[in-house]
């Protein structure tokens, strides 16, 4: 396995995973992140971080219906594990606790 | 549905081979998702475009597909393999005789080749500072505008260029004599003919690496009069006695101080040496030694460490004009070798040894490949012909499971096994051969590698797989494809009887056969042409004799030495000359002719000094005048000019020659002296060098003091006793002198040693290829008659004649043949003018041997399908119908 560290693009994707709850499939990740973030990152950059968070057990994949668009072919649907939901709220204490203890003297103008 | 375009599917079809299953359809879902959206929005191409840019990003590590070998103990299906292959190989005794013979010859001649290139290639590698030293030779620009190369170069141009040129760290020069030198033992007055005797420079051991056993490599040859001989010249000459400050003496007039013992040298040098003396003792009686413009020697450089030979040969044309003036800098183009590219660099006359052949060395190369590529078609031919037979096999392993790769793995199991056989019987026959190939090449190559370098074996083990999984890849994948339902409903019937591979092998192979088979007639030709042809004198029974230096000093008896050797039985003329007429450095004159209109300068012409009977004995035809005569006392003035001679002064007939007077400056007993005289007889032509060369023009005159050879003509019987008679003369004449002669025959033949060889080699590798070519025919034939035998038992008894059935079984195989020569006669033609250009003297390339060669190709096709055909032919229907 590849160690449990959650770096700052997985994070990204496994919010948004999170945030599109059942419809977090790759094309609609991509989009998301580029909605919000304005960040443009290419299809298989967001399929190897989702696959890396699957290794890592912070989400899971199943595949969904079959539809008419896309050729035929289902929608690879992620959802984000419990292990992932820890994962999310250990960088957010740490971020939280962070911010509490910075003054506001700290930031130069 | 809406499929992607048919431009891009090949993408798919590429993610689908690569990218894990569990991905593939999610991947591909969102790429054609993409590529949707992207067609309503941006238009077809750069939708495409942008398709292809994101399939891309997934022909990544994380998309792979997880490879897991499935297999608990490989062991066991390895173990399987080999059985199966060993079962395989003893049920079709034929098919795996003929390939297990034409990989072994075929492994036989890519090892001795390749052993050879090796060694030829190691030529000079074991000097230490051999990417520092070159070899100044010389490029000379004639007046005709035509460039001759030689090795040589002037002997005061080293040392001066090594004074004028900061990058030059030192020199060595050699010197050798065109002749064999009689080395003496002071003490013990003993002599021997020495060709490997070079005069050196005392610089040669530290700019060699050539290990002195005694002596000190620093000073051994700074002092005049002194020599450094061999271990194993040492042994010849002194036995136990050490050789430290022993007396030898050179031709007899010069004593050497023996002041060093070198280890001796290499095979694989190109200075060959029993002996170096000290270049310092040359001034004693080498007076030519200052001329700047006689080319003689050997000169070697040895750059400092920063410096490059560019720069050196920049300098060079400046160097050259303030020595030699403008004249010098047009006629004398230097070029530079690099010391290990000597022995390989061919075209340059008067080389320190034979040399190597580059061409030659690739001609070798690409045959002996040529020769494993026919082993490997036979193998490719034979197994995919097999099909059939293993059909039932594949099939039903199939049916059990077997994955196509299990099938692959098999198959390429059976192919390294039969390479292995195939590789340890050609090391086996390879250590038998190669004594016989070096005593052939002159060389020395061992398979054993010398010391504990194992690295020849293991490109052995290596090149072994590597060659049986290229020989299987093809059939291997071929059977593993053939599917199980086709095969087991019914057989494959010959496995596509015109499969297009193996039409495309055999015709492979009878292109390589009919450039073999017309390479091997023109080079005999060749070769009996150079051989047979008239030299334009008289070649049978002659003997010829090196003069020994005692003899030398007195030329005033050669009268007397004649007579008595003529009143010798079966002696029937003798003459002297400066050269042996065949196989002799040329040796060149300036001379100037009087009273020919519109010529004025000197001319360079070949030079050679004779005596009265020289026309006599040779039997030389002359064209206009007489030859020289005893009797008259001012022939020793007068010149004889063969027929090129007078084609060079422009003169239309051989009298308009006779009476014109001829000058030159030489050098007799007494110092250099202008001879004149008049033309008293004009030669025809006679080949003095070898057929490679075109006949120079010839100036002939008597001159004792330059006489070095003997010439005896016998009379036709009892040549063994005349000669004996001839040695008992000798000995009473020299006393001390050495009995050695040679036959003129021999000479003449030695000229061509080397086409000799390579016209052995060539037939040898020939036949080696023609012979498997054939085998693979003869088992091809005999596969696909086999398959045959029950049409062919109907096709006799509803009464087709043999002929006709053999028509019918050859007809397709000789299509090929056929085709095979159309494509193979065009290149070998191409090469042969190639080679035949080397040759002054040629024979004419005419269709003959083409349709020789097609003839022949044509025939041993048939013989090798007949042989097999016709026993099925004529075997009785009812022994081919009764089987079932």
């Amino acid at each position: 396995m590849k160690g449990t560290h959650l770096g700052e693009f997985e994070e990204l994707v496994l919010l948004t995973v999170a945030v599109l709850y059942d419809a977090a499939y790759g094309v609609a990740v991509q989009k998301e992140i580029q909605r919000r973030s304005g960040r443009s990152v290419t299809i298989s950059t967001v399929h190897a971080a989702l696959k890396r968070l699957e290794l890592k057990g912070y989400a899971r994949s199943q595949y969904g219906e079959a539809t008419p668009q896309r050729g035929g072919r289902r929608k690879l649907l992620f959802q984000v594990t419990t292990a992932g939901k820890k994962a999310l709220d250990t960088n957010r204490e740490l971020r939280n606790n962070l911010w509490q203890d910075i003054s506001q003297i700290a930031f130069v103008k | 549905m809406k499929k992607s375009p048919a431009k891009i599917s090949w993408l798919e079809r590429i993610i689908l081979t690569i990218c894990d299953p569990g991905m593939q359809e999610s991947i591909l879902g969102d790429l054609q998702e993409l590529y949707e959206e992207r067609l309503a929005t941006k238009g077809k191409w750069r939708a495409a475009w942008s398709y292809f840019l994101d399939a891309l990003g997934f022909l990544r590590p994380f998309a792979w597909k997880k490879f897991k070998l499935t297999i608990t103990d490989p062991s066991d299906m390895i173990k399987n393999y080999i059985k199966l292959g060993y079962r395989n190989f003893t049920r079709q005794k034929i098919t795996s005789a003929i390939n297990v013979l034409g990989f072994t010859i075929g492994i036989i001649s890519c090892l001795i080749i390749a052993l050879f290139i090796v060694d030829e290639l190691s030529f000079d590698g074991f000097h230490q500072h051999k990417d520092r030293i070159y070899r100044m030779a010389i490029d000379i620009r004639q007046q005709n505008g035509n460039i001759s190369k030689t090795a040589f170069s002037p002997a005061p141009w080293a040392p001066a260029m090594t004074d004028a040129f900061p990058e030059v760290e030192a020199y060595t020069r050699f010197m050798r004599y065109r002749l064999p030198v009689a080395i003496g033992i002071k003490e013990s007055q003993q002599q021997f003919y020495e060709r490997d005797f070079l005069w050196a420079d005392s610089s040669l051991f530290s700019m060699f690496t050539f290990p002195l056993v005694e002596g000190n490599p620093e000073t051994a040859l700074t002092q005049p009069n002194t020599v450094v001989i061999s271990q194993s010249a040492a042994q010849r000459y002194f036995g136990d006695i050490d050789p430290m400050g022993q007396l030898l003496t050179y031709e007899g007039r010069q004593d050497l101080k023996v002041t060093g013992v070198f280890k001796d040298l290499p095979a694989n040098s190109h200075i060959k040496a029993e002996l170096f003396a000290s270049f310092g003792t040359l001034n004693n009686f080498w007076d030519i030694i200052d001329n700047w413009r006689i080319l003689y020697y050997y000169s070697y450089f040895l750059l400092k460490e920063e410096s490059n030979i560019e720069t050196v040969a920049a300098k060079m044309p400046g160097f050259i004009d303030q020595h030699l003036g403008e004249e010098g800098t047009q006629r004398f183009i230097p070029q530079w070798q690099p010391l290990s590219s000597i022995h390989l660099d061919t075209g340059r006359d008067d080389e320190l040894e034979a040399g190597g052949n580059k061409q030659l060395l690739y001609l070798f190369a690409a045959i002996a490949c040529l020769i494993f590529l026919i082993a490997g078609a036979n193998y490719t031919n034979l197994a995919t012909a097999s099909a059939v037979r293993r059909a039932k096999e594949i099939g039903i392993r199939k049916v059990l499971g077997s994955r196509q790769r299990q099938l692959v793995f098999q198959f390429l199991a059976e192919s390294i096994l039969q390479m292995g056989i195939a590789l340890v019987l050609a090391v086996l026959v390879t250590q038998q051969v190669l004594p016989y190939f070096n005593d052939f090449t002159g060389k020395n190559i061992s398979i054993i590698p010398s010391g504990d370098n194992h690295m020849l074996l293991l490109a052995l083990i290596g090149s072994g797989i590597l060659l049986g999984v290229l020989a299987g890849l093809y059939p291997a994948f071929y059977l593993a494809k053939l599917r199980p339902v086709h095969i087991l409903k019914k057989a494959v019937n010959g496995a596509g009887r015109k499969m297009r591979s193996r039409q495309f092998l055999v015709v492979f192979q009878f292109a390589t056969c009919a450039a073999l088979i017309a390479g091997t007639l023109i080079i005999n030709h060749q070769f009996e042409y150079i051989t047979k042809k008239d030299p334009g004198f008289s070649r049978d029974q002659m003997l010829l004799f090196r003069l020994n230096g005692e003899y030398l000093n007195n030329p005033q008896n050669i009268p007397a030495f004649k007579k008595q050797l003529l009143s010798e039985p079966g002696v029937k003329a003798t003459s002297i000359s400066s050269h042996r007429i065949v196989g002799d450095q040329p040796y060149y004159g300036r001379y100037r002719f009087a009273g020919i209109p519109g010529l004025t300068d000197e001319i360079g012409m070949g030079r050679l000094h004779v005596d009265e009977d020289f026309v006599k004995t040779f039997d030389i035809p002359l064209l206009a005048g007489r030859a020289f005569d005893n009797n008259r006392i001012t022939d020793t003035s007068a010149f004889l000019i063969n027929k090129t001679a007078l084609q060079r002064l422009g003169l239309q007939t051989p009298q308009e020659a006779i009476g014109k007077l001829v000058s030159y400056e030489t050098r007799g007993a007494s110092g250099a002296y202008l001879k004149q005289g008049p033309i008293i007889g004009v030669t025809d032509d006679f080949h003095f060098r070898s057929l490679h060369f075109q006949v120079e023009p010839m100036v002939m005159d008597i001159q004792p003091a330059r006489y070095h050879f003997l010439a005896v003509k016998l009379t036709g019987q009892a040549v063994d006793q005349h000669i004996q008679n001839l040695e008992n003369q000798w000995q009473r004449l020299f006393p001390d002198g050495l009995f050695e002669y040679q036959f003129l025959d021999d000479l003449l033949a030695l000229q061509y040693t080397s086409e000799q060889k390579m016209r052995t080699l060539f037939s040898l590798f020939s036949f080696l290829g023609i012979l498997i070519a054939c085998m693979g025919l003869f088992g091809l034939t005999t596969f696909l008659t086999s398959q045959r035998r029950k049409e062919i038992a109907v096709r006799k008894i509803l009464g087709a004649t043999p002929a006709q059935i053999l028509t019918l079984l050859s007809k397709d195989i000789f299509r090929l043949v056929l085709i095979g020569l159309f494509i193979g006669l065009p290149l070998t033609f191409y090469l042969a003018v190639q080679w035949l250009a080397n040759f002054s003297y040629r024979i004419d390339l005419g269709a003959r041997f083409f349709l020789d060669t097609a003839l022949l190709a044509v025939l041993i096709a048939l013989l090798t399908i007949a042989a097999q055909a016709l026993k099925t032919v004529l075997a009785s229907p009812v022994n081919s119908l009764r089987q079932e």
